[in-house]
């Protein structure tokens, strides 16, 4: 019952709107009601409220996501439809209601600015957006500082799936075992280069959570793989081999071969 | 040729939805809901081709690269066909009653200037972040298709050949195909197309879907055009969290939800709020406005399931018509009521 209820409220926190807009939203209820309640509740208010109290409650989401895994992502976005047409409905109304033309732009500035400052204008007010800072943020930075100053050494790196793409997107020309090739810019298509069945195999074992972790890092040693970054999972932990643990984060352990060869 | 390819994109959908108003025989159908059918039955063609030529025949790339050209050929052809037969009828016709458009006013003007500054705006968030765009599964996966010339057989982040295959749900998903196919006809760079045409396109879209809903509420021109710029700016300011739509829309604009959640569902909306006023209006009509309103929610149903699957677009995409249909039939009789 407890996971349960754990559940929804996750997908609830995924699901509702979050930050300020969820104020512009509330507000903008009260002002599509008040400024014009007869014409604006059957043609936009009550279709988009059907949608978002049935189709994105998170009930109904957490039901049906347990047919189909990735439907939670669609309730989420149909959640916040409404933002994108209450918001700027009730701004219209509410200006369009005014006579006097200058406290009409008078408030249709205020508005533009009321808006950007609820959301997250130009980047400007922070927020998890796509700006550098957020999305390779300092822990990721610490792990591709410790990759550069290893490859340096010369050390070749095994980084799993989560970690590969912001070592090759950040880091220095870092010696990975494998995925180099990943995401690289313009048309670099060495992702076809075809790797051995060893490697494959490793890289399969890296996804397989029943797989033992001595087994990969016995396969990686004989690769001549220096160092290993993974996800910190359950199994890492009681990993005994060759590596010792170098470096720990909240999210990441590094391994390093006990002697760098 | 990477300006004709932006061109081509950029119109293709136009062509499109002409073709469907021309065959439908209807003036009702707005210019941005021409763009918007358009748009959604391009989708629903690539996904129609690939359908037959990938899982039905087994073609290769490079096949269904011939099978799309003679698509995209039929389809150019087939526009400038609706072209020259609506000037030869208006020719032999005559032009008809002139619709009268009350010229824009200064107010308007502006209003369109600020809307288009905060498009560049976008256009500029997106182009200068074009960088750190480049996480997720959708490049890599046009990469693959493009230098192997196969169809989902390597993983493109280990360049592992798949030797179960993939289920067919996901092999029903002919979006990053298409990108793929479009790369390659005008050699645009991957990034370009994937992080800046397709997901402007989108937004277009997005507004073009939002605005059409709206339409019978707005009423007026300087009031769609105060919502067009509201509604830039909750866009271009709503990517405060990752779960945002206007994250989504900024970020994702390619992908396959993206299109569906901010295009086709609400277009969704529309056609079902739209229902029975279409139908009341009427009058003599060569198609019946809920064969036309039915064909729409086909395509939009057709295309969801070429870009997200056989799962959740469509699925909600129906739950979606349902309820609102329920509502909009209990609206009509309580008004009926009243009468």
């Amino acid at each position: 019952m407890r996971a349960l209820a754990d559940n929804m409220y996750t997908l609830f926190q995924n699901s509702k709107m979050e930050g300020s807009y969820f104020l512009l939203f509330a507000i903008s209820l009260v002002v599509l009601f008040s400024v014009n309640e007869r014409k604006n509740k059957w043609l936009a208010l009550y279709p988009v409220a059907i949608v978002v109290l049935v189709v994105a409650n998170p009930v109904t989401v957490w039901l049906l996501s347990l047919v189909f895994p990735v439907l939670g992502n669609y309730g989420q976005l149909i959640a916040l439809i409404p933002l994108l047409i209450y918001i700027p409905f009730a701004a219209t109304e509410l200006i369009v209601s005014i006579k006097n033309s200058r406290a009409r732009v008078a408030l249709f500035l205020i508005l533009l600015f009321l808006i950007s400052v609820c959301g997250n204008l130009f980047g400007l007010f922070g927020g998890d957006t796509k700006i550098e800072e957020n999305h390779y943020n300092d822990e990721r930075k610490q792990i591709i500082a410790y990759a550069d100053e290893a490859s340096r050494n010369g050390a070749l790196i095994l980084a799993d799936d989560e970690i590969l793409p912001f070592i090759t997107n950040y880091g220095d020309n870092v010696p990975i075992l494998y995925g180099q090739d990943i995401m690289m810019f313009n048309s670099d298509l060495g992702i076809l280069d075809r790797y051995d069945d060893g490697i494959i195999a490793i890289h399969n074992m890296m996804w397989d959570k029943t797989e033992n972790f001595n087994s990969i890092t016995a396969m990686a040693y004989a690769y001549g793989c220096d160092i290993i970054i993974v996800r910190r999972f359950d199994r890492a932990r009681i990993f005994e081999g060759c590596y010792d643990i170098d470096l720990q984060t909240e999210n990441y352990l590094v391994y390093k071969v006990r002697e760098l060869r | 040729m990477d300006i004709l390819g932006i061109i081509v994109i950029i119109t293709m959908p136009y062509m499109a939805g002409y073709i469907l108003k021309c065959v439908v025989n209807n003036k009702e159908i707005s210019q941005i809901e021409t763009y918007l059918t358009g748009f959604f039955f391009v989708f629903l063609l690539q996904g129609v081709v690939t359908f037959i030529q990938y899982m039905i025949r087994g073609c290769s790339f490079d096949k269904l690269c011939s099978s799309y050209n003679i698509a995209f050929i039929v389809l150019t052809a087939a526009f400038l066909a609706c072209v020259i037969a609506r000037l030869i009828l208006r020719i032999v016709k005559g032009k008809g009653e002139k619709v009268y458009h009350p010229k824009f006013r200064k107010v308007e003007y502006v209003l369109i200037a600020i809307a288009l500054v905060l498009f560049v705006g976008i256009v500029l968030r997106v182009v200068g972040l074009l960088d750190y765009l480049r996480l997720d599964m959708m490049l890599p996966t046009i990469r693959t298709t493009l230098a192997t010339g196969t169809i989902y057989e390597y993983n493109p982040i280990t360049s592992e050949p798949f030797t179960l295959g993939l289920i067919a749900s996901k092999k029903i998903i002919s979006l990053p195909i298409f990108y793929a196919y479009i790369c390659r006809l005008f050699g645009i760079a991957e990034p370009i197309l994937i992080y800046v045409i397709m997901t402007l396109q989108t937004l277009v879209c997005t507004v073009f879907a939002c605005l059409i809903f709206m339409m019978p509420v707005l009423r007026s021109r300087v009031k769609s055009i105060l919502f067009t710029v509201f509604l830039a700016v909750v866009i271009l300011s709503g990517d405060y969290f990752s779960g945002s739509i206007g994250f989504k829309l900024l970020w994702n604009g390619y992908s396959g939800d993206a299109i569906v959640a901010g295009t086709i569902l609400p277009y969704v909306m529309y056609i079902i709020t739209d229902w029975y006023r279409s139908i009341r209006d009427a009058g003599e009509k060569a198609w019946s406005p809920a064969v036309i309103n039915l064909l729409k929610l086909i395509l939009c149903v057709g295309a969801s399931l070429f870009i997200t699957g056989i799962t959740s677009g469509i699925l909600l995409i129906m739950i979606e018509a349902s309820l609102l249909g329920v509502a909009s039939i209990i609206r009509y009789k309580i008004e009926e009521g009243k009468k």
